[in-house]
């Protein structure tokens, strides 16, 4: 049973997901109303999405188990897998946190959400947490005591929202990841230089449109080329890059089709790591 | 091996931060020609009916912001010009940010409510799983919307979308790689019939030539595309002058980076032949 029912589910949900995507979709306007494949389908879709969700917090543990095993081990490289762990759970916290403000206790509020800036039309300000913006008014926790008011839109001049969250999301996390895909420029032409030969007519024709679609591709290749780049680059992308690209999908989609279809009638059971 | 020229890789590291470097700070910016693409893809926005619903998907983080940030600030801003009202979706987890930052700074130029003329939906988990959910359903993919956390009805614009993409007048996506255009265009154009039209990075452009202009009716191919596009949308729209300046500015690093590596690859072949040569005499 520990296979069959596993086998059973996947068949049902594979054959009710195909029959729903050829069944005709709501149309109003042409009188086509949702059928029951569509609710089927479309309950089906939010189980896989909270799947994927779920699937965030096991990668979460594994990350943790994994790098948390590391260190115990005094591997060398602990302290990274420290910093990895320790930021980690920073911004989860943080985050969690900025989500949840209207739920927090005061000294949880006060010390992990920036409190916001509320500049009034009178002049003055207001230091404290808006929950949200009703049709009223802000709805504010603010004082000693966090209590709740509600200031009405009308006496708001202006509001400043400051976050931790993407403080730390904008001046690290961006331009950390900015930075690594930057560095490719370096590698990329030190790597032309050393493995971009003409060794076969395959690697050299490789080579030949590569540069000349570099050429084309910038307004300079074609001002030195008399246009002549840009039209052979324009040729090579929309016949034989699209060709190949179509050969490639349709193959592919050829082959996907043929998984669904074992997986769908429990020819293949590799995802039951058979 | 580079043959016998071999070059320690710290000098090619050099010469191209100077040539980066050196371009960025005094190099002389210049007009590109639109291609056809690009002029394709300015040409659907500015078609749409006023009050047209675009679904506006930022598919992308931070490691490609450089190529894709100055194409969505540039379509929010010709949207928002053109009085077309937007949904903002993410299925990205990194995205959201951007495409918040993006909507606070802009729409308030325009002076557009939210909830009446954008709804921000956030990000979606579930990679093309959510992206065939928000095709049959975006009622039942957001039930609530991100910023105010209200039901989906509450919204005058969202209650104009009904299932099927009904009301859905065109997909713009600014799309980095998995899952973006390629999972959008089964999803929701094959499927249901939205137009579609799309910004990518360079990597992922060529992989956009089999649905062009049949199903994709247009793209913008990487800084080159966001260039060109700036180019159309800013003569309408003033706040776009300084980012189009930035991205011809941009483009002009591109331009001798890629004269710098086909020199490489020229210097490298002839050094790889003259030691064969060598070799076999």
């Amino acid at each position: 049973m520990k296979r069959e029912i596993p086998i059973l589910l996947t068949v049902i949900c594979g054959l009710l997901v195909t029959v729903a995507f050829f069944a005709p979709a709501p149309d109003d306007a042409r009188g086509i109303h949702p059928t029951v494949w569509q609710a089927i389908n479309s309950e089906l879709l939010a189980w896989a999405t909270v799947l994927v969700a779920v699937a965030f917090l096991l990668g979460i543990a594994n990350v943790v188990r994994i790098n948390l095993r590391q260190v115990a081990a005094r591997h060398p490289d602990r302290w990274y897998k420290v910093v990895l762990l320790v930021s980690m759970f920073a911004f989860l916290v943080i985050g969690l946190a900025e989500m949840h403000e209207s739920d927090l206790p005061a000294p949880l509020l006060r010390m992990l959400v920036p409190a916001d800036r509320i500049t009034l039309q009178s002049g003055g300000e207001i230091e404290g947490w808006i929950m949200e913006s009703t049709p009223v008014g802000l709805r504010v926790r603010e004082g000693e005591a966090l209590e709740e008011r509600v200031i009405p839109h009308a006496e708001v001049a202006s509001i400043v929202e400051p976050s931790l969250k993407l403080w730390i999301y904008f001046k690290i996390f961006a331009p950390l990841q900015a930075t690594m895909f930057a560095l490719l420029a370096f590698y990329v032409a030190s790597a032309t230089f050393r493995a971009f030969r003409a060794r076969s007519l395959e690697a050299t024709l490789l080579l030949v449109a590569g540069a000349v679609v570099m050429l084309g591709q910038v307004s300079l290749g074609n001002e030195w080329t008399g246009g002549v780049a840009g039209e052979v680059k324009d040729f090579l992308m929309n016949n034989f890059v699209k060709a190949a690209e179509r050969a490639i999908v349709i193959g592919a989609s050829f082959g996907v089709l043929a998984t669904g279809l074992r997986i769908v009638l429990g020819l293949e059971r590799s995802y039951l790591s058979e | 091996m580079a043959g016998t020229l071999d070059i320690d890789r710290r000098w090619i590291y050099l010469a191209m931060a100077l040539l980066v470097v050196g371009l960025y700070a005094f190099g002389m910016s210049r007009p590109l020609a639109p291609a056809p693409e690009s002029q394709r893809y300015f040409d659907t926005i500015e078609k749409l009916p006023e009050g047209s619903i675009v679904l506006f998907s930022a598919d992308f983080d931070p490691a490609s912001a450089a190529e894709l940030k100055p194409m969505f600030h540039a379509s929010l801003h010709h949207m928002f010009r053109r009085n077309l009202r937007v949904v903002s979706v993410c299925t990205w987890p990194a995205a959201p940010p951007f495409a918040r930052a993006a909507f606070r700074e802009i729409a308030p130029q325009y002076g557009k409510v939210y909830g009446r003329d954008w709804v921000e939906l956030g990000f979606l988990a579930g990679d093309d799983v959510a992206l065939g959910q928000i095709g049959q359903s975006l009622r039942s993919a957001y039930p609530q919307d991100k910023v105010n956390k209200a039901p989906y009805d509450d919204f005058p614009l969202l209650r104009d979308v009904g299932d099927s993409c009904r009301g859905i007048a065109l997909l713009v996506t600014i799309s980095a790689g998995f899952p973006g255009i390629l999972e959008w265009i089964p999803q929701l154009t094959s499927r249901y019939g939205v137009p579609v039209v799309a910004g990518t990075t360079a990597v992922q452009t060529p992989s956009l030539y089999p649905y062009y202009p049949e199903q994709l009716l247009g793209f913008l191919g990487a800084i080159t595309g966001a260039t060109e596009y700036l180019q159309l949308v800013a003569p309408g729209t003033p706040a776009m002058a300084g980012l189009r300046d930035e991205c011809q500015r941009r483009m002009l690093v591109q331009e001798w980076s890629h004269v710098l590596i086909i020199g490489l690859i020229v210097l490298g072949n002839v050094a790889y032949f003259a030691s064969r040569r060598r070799r076999a005499a």
